[in-house]
């Protein structure tokens, strides 16, 4: 398994509904709205680094209110 | 109790022991080395906000560590 943290920059008041939205992705195991330069990070958990790609493409940024992800991949493998 | 993720660049060299000293900490929930423009991701569980001051000062940033963001988690 492969674990990344997406770090996620909203429409400015859509932070709660995209952490709802990413609740609900399989995969995703984590998602809290921050303060900070992003507004939500989320951790997912998928089989293959392969997958990535499409997983954030179709499951992730077609989340309404998205804006701009900046993707950070674990360097362990377990 | 507040969460935060902490965001940090490491030393060149130094990710590793910087991972190992970070996970020995009873603050951190979870840290991982990654690719891209950080080095590692530590989750991390304090009391308050003055406890993460203190945490950050005095047990994260005298790490082999060049640099730390932290965001800390809103709800």
């Amino acid at each position: 398994m492969v674990t990344a943290y997406i770090l996620i920059i909203s429409d400015s008041g859509a932070e709660k509904n995209i952490v709802d939205d990413l609740l609900e992705v399989d995969g995703v195991q984590e998602a809290d709205v921050i303060y900070g330069e992003y507004d939500i990070l989320a951790k997912i958990s998928i089989p293959d680094v392969s997958m990535l790609g499409d997983f954030i493409l179709e499951n992730i940024r077609p989340i309404q209110g998205i804006k701009r992800t900046s993707t950070l991949i674990s360097a362990e493998h377990e | 109790m507040i969460g935060a993720y902490v965001l940090i660049i490491a030393k060149s060299g130094f990710e590793k022991q910087v991972l190992e000293k970070l996970r020995k900490l009873k603050e951190i929930k979870d840290a991982k080395i990654v690719y891209g423009e950080y080095d590692i991701i530590a989750k991390i569980e304090v009391g308050d906000v003055s406890d993460l001051n203190d945490f950050l000062i005095e047990k994260v940033r005298n790490l082999e560590i060049e640099k730390t963001s932290t965001l800390i988690v809103a709800a």
